[in-house]
């Protein structure tokens, strides 16, 4: 059995070789709203949803600034490069995020934007894809609709590799190493 | 020819032969190369990725044997897979056929006044000419995966199930789409032309009406579908329009989606060499995201469509031998595995939509028509592809059985019996073999064997050996006295004179049996047999069944007098340690036969590591000076896990071996010999010389070794220099002997 911080370690090296932009994170409000500031510089909205899955505390600070947007149209929703969304889990031996479909706009930003941010609790983490089916798991994904995250959107079909097609050409990771210690 | 005189869609069936021999021309002059590139690197990321799934074969057990008991319950998985989607208000239709299926679509779109259909990859939807359908009722179907837009814009079918436009090089792409397509946009580079793809399909995207999809897997307790895809063109199709039409043939179906965890991890290392692919969706339709509308409808609910597709699938599940063909979770390793496939793609070694070895058994399955497998002649039998299956599907078994049932159709031609009756035929001509190899060499005898028999031109047909093995060994016998044995020290062991080595290749024989005596083995020599191989290569499955029969029976007898056996020619080898299992139809004496028949290698490894011989008493009597050493394994060799006997036994003689990496050398028994295969099977013989070029330069004194009598032989007809190709058993006694 791999320990937590195996599994973070794993994760986030698996992550990167996906091609994947992880930023580990110490989890608190801080060090979260330090990371998105980061990646989304320049940028003057960015889609926001939270369905409930990572701790609302944490999220706070999204009201602070009017570039978040929690509340938007589908024009928005459409026409917005950045998008940030909670993962429900991560994988390590692929470096997979797991997104929900839900009935708000989450599954929809992880598609549609350019930059898809997804912040991930550290804790979450299982060894591998078949853990997600595993009895012990089961509260979680044994029902409902969920898409498995692996890397950016990508193609080989015009000839060399090309990242970015249908789905964001980016993806950036927020991992937090243990908010709640 | 020239690529533009003739397009792929005039041979895609193969229920004419001449179609088959026209694709075969077409793939090697135009398509070749970018399959060849793409399929090697799919290969070579799924062996890394394999690599790393510590209980892959544990995996694949699970995984075949799920299979197994949803083949087995499939009436009552779709009994229970429908009750759950319709609980969930979606709607199931059970298509009989292809018509039922189009029909009823078609039917859907209409009544939901659908102008704009985005469509993801789906072989189902192919294989029921969806498309055409459609758009002959003014509904746009737009394929929204990149390799399909490719082949929307080409009108070509797919040359192969995971990346159908695989036989396209990007600037082929290029050119397609600046003939076609009228923009300001750049068209050259890959990043170019995948932007023009990805903005033009965005649009349709947003202002589709239905979005239609396959489905990986399905699970009947759940009713989720599980889409595998890497661009992201499935979640916008599954997601934009509020009307979901899914398309799944009804072996998709598994009792729980408890079981997605083995097959996601299987198919994503199989199918692509990724750890998972980008998106590994599962969905539970209809989904709850909220209906955007962007198309400008007013869908107030989403709404789900499942055809489950029947359209033959219930007859293969009736049929002893195409059933197997169902467990297949269409993953593509068996085709990117395949040396054949890897020359020629899925243009040639493919029918209609269904394309690779294991095409054929679908080509047929969902026709009903034995014609449309033809292509199964492709499959040389080589059986690289059964260890890299994730659900160990005997693929070319199937292939046997088609190629069975089509002579049986059409009756055998003089070429299949030619090669079929090997053994036979060797009998006779092994009387007068200087004769027979005099005219042999002749061209008015070439040209008549090209006429009547096939015969490729160009092939120097391999020689009869003036003395057989057992001539040599009894003449050999009769000069040396042998020291004998103490009974209770000696296991008593018999070479197997097989009829390749026996009227081919005797010297490797008695190579094999002073290599024995060299670690004070006395080898004993059985009769001649014919082991069936050669007519089971020709899918005369019946005679190599009686072939079998006599085979095993006298090999019975010496098992039960104590004896091992040792089988030198690899093909004949895997014939009793693999395709017997099937041909015998009994297990307990199969593995009586499997368990005590060995390769040479495999038998002195064995040894070495029981202790009961030692490898110093060679390694101190070995003349070697450092030669550089190739060796290429017998593809059925490797894929029964032997592949690595013979360099890992000149390893522990302190000697480097270089190993092959290609799958399979071509010639594959009677394959690289007819006419019409020639040209494939050159082309691997020339890109096997290349490998060994590029390991070592145009050094001289290079030395090749070749386990199998057909390796050796289509080594030995591209090598430039006439270098000397060696069975490993020859070489080594070459360095112990001095000779
Ligand atoms: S047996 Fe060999 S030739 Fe036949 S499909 Fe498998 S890999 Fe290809
Ligand atoms: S036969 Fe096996 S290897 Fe070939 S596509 Fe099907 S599952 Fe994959």
């Amino acid at each position: 059995m791999k320990t937590k911080e195996e599994l973070l370690k794993e994760f986030i090296k698996n992550a990167e070789a996906a091609c994947a932009n992880v930023i580990p994170v110490a989890g608190d409000v801080y060090s979260i709203k330090f990371a998105v500031q980061e990646i989304t510089e320049g940028e003057n909205e960015i889609l926001v949803s939270n369905s409930g899955i990572i701790e609302q505390s944490l999220f706070e600070w999204i009201s602070d600034d009017k570039k978040y947007l929690k509340y938007f149209d589908k024009e928005k929703l459409k026409n917005t490069r950045t998008g940030i969304t909670p993962a429900v889990c991560g994988i390590a031996s692929s470096g997979s995020v797991v997104i929900p479909i839900l009935d708000d706009f989450t599954s929809y930003i992880s598609m549609l934007v350019r930059n898809h941010i997804v912040i991930l609790d550290g804790k979450n983490i299982v060894n591998r894809p078949r853990e997600l089916f595993d009895e012990e798991n089961e509260n979680i994904f044994l029902n409902g609709s969920y898409s498995i995250i692996t890397g950016p959107s990508a193609t080989a079909d015009m000839g060399p590799l090309v990242r970015g097609v249908h789905g964001p050409g980016k993806l950036h990771i927020i991992v937090t190493e243990g908010y709640d210690e | 020819m020239n690529s533009k005189s003739i397009h792929p869609k005039e041979f895609a069936s193969k229920a004419n032969k001449d179609n088959l021999f026209k694709a075969i021309d077409y793939a090697l002059a135009f398509e070749s190369e970018s399959v060849r590139h793409n399929t090697q690197t799919f290969n070579n990321n799924r062996y890394r990725a394999i690599s790393q799934i510590e209980d892959y074969e544990e995996l694949k057990n699970r995984a075949r044997i799920i299979k197994e008991n949803s083949i087995r319950n499939l009436p009552f998985l779709v009994e229970k897979l429908t009750e759950t989607i319709e609980g969930r208000g979606g709607t199931v239709f059970y298509a009989k056929d292809k018509n039922e299926a189009v029909n009823f679509i078609k039917e859907i779109c209409l009544s939901n006044s659908v102008k704009l259909a985005v469509k993801s990859k789906s072989i189902t939807s192919e294989e029921i000419k969806l498309n055409e359908t459609l758009e002959k009722e003014n509904i746009e179907v737009v394929e929204t995966d990149l390799a399909e837009f490719i082949l929307q814009l080409s009108k070509e079918q797919p040359s192969h199930i995971v990346a159908p436009a695989i036989h396209r090089s990007r600037e082929s792409i290029s050119e397609l789409f600046k003939e076609n397509i009228k923009t300001e946009d750049p068209l050259e580079t890959g990043e170019e032309l995948t932007a023009f793809a990805s903005k033009t399909l965005r649009e349709k995207f947003l202002g589709a009406d239905v979005g239609i999809t396959g489905a990986n897997l399905i699970s009947a307790e759940e009713g989720t579908i599980l889409l595998v895809e890497s661009e992201g063109n499935i979640r916008l199709t599954t997601h934009l329009p509020a009307i979901h039409i899914a398309i799944a043939g009804i072996e998709k179906i598994i009792p729980t989606r408890k079981d997605f965890g083995v097959f996601i991890e299987l198919l994503a290392a199989s199918a692509t060499g990724q750890v998972l692919t980008s998106y590994t969706n599962i969905l539970e339709p209809p989904l709850k995201a909220p209906v955007l509308n962007l198309n400008k409808r007013s869908d107030k609910e989403r709404k789900f469509y499942l055809i489950l597709l029947d359209n033959g699938r219930m007859a293969m599940r009736n049929d002893p031998d195409l059933k197997e063909a169902l467990y297949c979770i269409r993953c593509s390793a068996c085709m990117n595995v395949c040396a054949n496939f890897q020359t020629v793609g899925g243009h040639a070694f493919g029918g209609e939509y269904y394309t690779g070895g294991i095409g054929a058994s679908w080509a047929v399955g969902t026709t009903g028509k034995l014609e449309e497998g033809r292509f199964a002649e492709l499959c040389t039998g080589c059986s690289r592809c059964v260890p890299n299956c994730p659900v160990r599907i005997d693929i070319p078994r199937l292939n046997t059985v088609i190629k069975n049932r089509l002579l049986e159709l059409e009756s055998p031609s003089l070429q299949k019996m030619f090669f079929g009756y090997f053994g036979a035929m060797a009998k006779i001509v092994s009387k007068f073999p200087s004769l027979v190899n005099y005219f042999m060499k002749l061209n008015p005898i070439k040209v008549v064997l090209k006429n009547l028999l096939g015969v490729e031109i160009e092939r120097e047909i391999p020689e009869f050996a003036e003395h057989t093995f057992v001539e040599l060994y009894k003449k050999r016998n009769s000069q040396k006295h042998h020291q004998g044995k103490s009974e209770k020290e000696k296991q008593k062991v018999i070479v197997f004179a097989d009829v390749f080595i026996n009227y081919n290749n005797p010297t490797v024989g008695i190579n094999a049996v002073e290599l024995l005596e060299n670690f004070g083995i006395h080898a004993e020599l059985s009769d001649v047999y014919d082991d069936g191989r050669a007519a089971l290569s020709q899918g005369m499955i019946q005679y190599a069944e009686k072939k079998a029969a006599q085979t095993t029976s006298y090999l019975k007898n010496l098992i039960d007098e104590g004896y091992d056996v040792i089988v030198i020619e690899p093909s004949v080898l895997t014939m009793l340690r693999n395709d017997y299992k099937k041909l015998l139809k009994d297990d307990k004496l199969y593995d009586v036969i499997k368990e005590k028949c060995y390769d040479l290698f495999e038998y002195l490894n064995m040894k070495i590591e029981k202790g009961d011989i030692n490898i110093d008493l060679i390694k101190k009597n070995i003349r070697f000076t450092g030669e550089k050493i190739f060796y290429h394994g017998h593809c059925q060799l490797k894929s029964i896990g032997l592949g690595n006997e013979a360099p890992e036994f000149y390893r522990k003689l302190g000697i480097n071996v270089e190993v092959s990496t290609q799958e399979c050398c071509g010639m594959a028994g009677s394959f690289g010999y007819k006419k019409h295969y020639y040209k494939i099977s050159k082309s691997l013989g020339l890109s096997l010389w290349e490998q060994i070029k590029n390991k070592f330069g145009s050094k001289e004194g290079i030395v090749i070794l070749a386990s199998g009598i057909s390796c050796r032989e289509q080594l030995k007809s591209f090598s430039e220099k006439k270098e000397k190709v060696y069975h490993p058993v020859e070489y080594l006694n070459r360095l112990i002997s001095g000779k």
